[in-house]
């Protein structure tokens, strides 16, 4: 599915400048464009070696066309890019499969022991008021999981949109050093 | 954000929306800032209530059969479940005396087992692996990029992972052309694999990036970083010691002979260090004897270079070593 092109750099700053008349913004865009195309090939079920292979054949095909159409194209780039990843994907032929059950847990005492010691070690590495707020928003489960986020909210003065945000943010950092610190834990 | 737009969003997660509906709302994905930040954070929000067990019927049926369909998501699912549990143990654990404000580790340990319990089916089912092979895959695919960008080595200190032949001008500024493109999509890729799993490896690739770039602080910020997560790294001194090399000499160009002292010291020790840690390490050898050189200290430099012509006496950088050997040779006659 992915053809072999040979692009040069003029092409690539080419497309920067279809994006953005300024370069570096047009590198930004550039790599917003890349994160939503992921976010799109990730929900549509691709795993992320997919993922990155088709937003990279996407990027190729786009670069290759914009001498073609940036005298005459007027909707927002990112709009196109999402045109020609659609082409890609649908050449992927590739549907969410069903996946079986997890196995069940292995009874590894010095596994759980590295796992809890990593969680212990990221929860404090937090700032006590943001371990303080995951502690409080995920005390509660279901319905009583969301008044209790009305209620953070209010106490700290944001929207709860604000709040939502900052805990995503915050879930984020926790993943990242769960998982660092449990590959450098012998 | 109006509620109609978070049930989509909910929908779309889940795959209950038909195609078209689907094509609409990614092409609003596409250009809707807040769109695309809430789709994050009711993904997370999702994951939460599945992890809870709230979700209705039909929705964890969705939620399992389409959301989970990739190892990512699972994974994500298991780092919410231990932290569901993590809190309900919290808050569980009764109040501890005012004097005892930290429990003893093993203690600690004891109260988070069960929530390891949980927790231990993310590394059954590759949690473990899959973001190390995810942002492996990154960074080998950004150091590639890299790689691609330039036709010399970027800099006059030799930097581990790139395999390039020494720049023709070694003092001032090179011939070499950057293949911008490339260099952006290393950066990409290589931004990708610390947002993904910051790693070591991960900050060490990023940290090559930007000392190619002629970026030094930024690199040496990435190394050091990759320094606290491993310590025992040849390459990863010999890098950050280049680093230092390369700040130091722009400290002396622009400030006189006496400036960029401490830098090039702190490159020696770095350096040192890497061929302490493996001696075989021709990157650090090479630069060592480049900062030797620098350090206005003739006579180690002079050592290093013969040590490093008896361990490679073919490659154009040891034409460079040969070169700078002369020149001190010359000096010292």
């Amino acid at each position: 599915m992915v053809k072999e092109w040979d692009m040069d750099q003029g092409d690539f700053e080419r497309f920067l400048a279809w994006l953005h008349p300024d370069r570096d913004e047009g590198c930004m865009k550039y790599q917003d464009i890349c994160r939503r195309l992921m976010t799109v090939c990730r929900a549509r079920g691709f795993t992320e070696m997919e993922a990155e292979e088709i937003v990279d054949e996407t990027i190729n095909r786009v670069v290759r066309k914009v001498p073609e159409i940036a005298d005459f194209y007027t909707g927002d780039p990112a709009l196109y890019c999402y045109g020609v990843l659609r082409n890609v994907m649908h050449e992927w032929h590739r549907h969410p499969t069903l996946v079986p059950p997890p196995p069940p847990p292995p009874d590894d005492l010095d596994q759980k022991e590295r796992l809890a010691a990593c969680l212990d070690h990221c929860m404090e590495k937090l700032s006590a008021e943001d371990r303080q707020l995951v502690l409080d928003y995920y005390a509660d489960k279901g319905r009583a999981k969301i008044e209790r986020r009305r209620e953070l909210a209010e106490r700290l003065g944001i929207s709860e949109n604000a709040l939502r945000i900052r805990l995503t943010r915050l879930r984020a950092t926790l993943k990242t050093c769960i998982l660092a610190c449990l590959e450098q834990t012998p | 954000m109006v509620e109609a737009d978070e049930k989509m969003i909910r929908q779309y997660l889940l795959g209950e929306l038909a195609e078209a509906e689907m094509a609409q709302f990614e092409e609003r994905l596409m250009t809707d800032s807040e769109l695309f930040e809430m789709l994050t954070v009711i993904e997370d929000e999702l994951i939460d209530e599945r992890a809870d067990g709230h979700l209705s019927p039909d929705e964890q049926t969705h939620f399992d059969t389409y959301f989970l369909s990739t190892p990512a998501r699972r994974e994500r699912l298991e780092v919410a479940r231990a932290l569901s549990d993590y809190a309900g143990r919290d808050t569980e654990e009764p109040p501890a005396p005012a004097q005892v404000i930290r429990p003893a580790r093993w203690g600690r340990l004891r109260v988070y087992l069960p929530l390891a319990a949980a927790a231990i089916v993310l590394i059954a089912i590759g949690l473990v692996a899959w973001p190390r092979i995810a942002s492996r895959w990154n960074v080998s695919k950004g150091m590639a990029a890299l790689h691609r960008a330039y036709t010399e080595n970027p800099t006059e200190a030799r930097i581990t992972g790139l395999d390039l032949p020494p720049p023709s001008v070694t003092r001032g500024t090179g011939s070499n052309k950057v293949d911008k493109r490339e260099l952006n999509r290393a950066e990409l890729y290589l931004d990708d694999a610390i947002h993904e799993q910051a790693t070591a490896h991960s900050y060490h690739a990023a940290g090559r990036l930007y000392l190619a770039k002629g970026d030094f602080d930024r690199a040496i910020d990435y190394f050091e970083q990759a320094l606290r997560l491993n310590a025992r790294d040849a390459q990863l001194y010999s890098d950050l010691g280049a680093a230092l090399l390369e700040k130091g000499k722009l400290e002396r160009d622009e400030g006189g002979a006496d400036r960029g002292e401490a830098s090039l010291s702190q490159s020696l020790t770095h350096l040192t260090r890497a061929l302490e840690l493996d001696h075989s390490l021709l990157e650090a050898l090479f630069n060592r004897a480049l900062c030797y050189q620098y350090l206005n200290l003739p006579q180690q430099a002079q050592q290093d270079w013969k040590t490093y012509l008896d361990k490679d006496g073919a490659s154009k950088w040891a034409d460079e070593a040969r070169h700078n050997l002369r020149m001190i040779e010359e000096r010292k006659s």
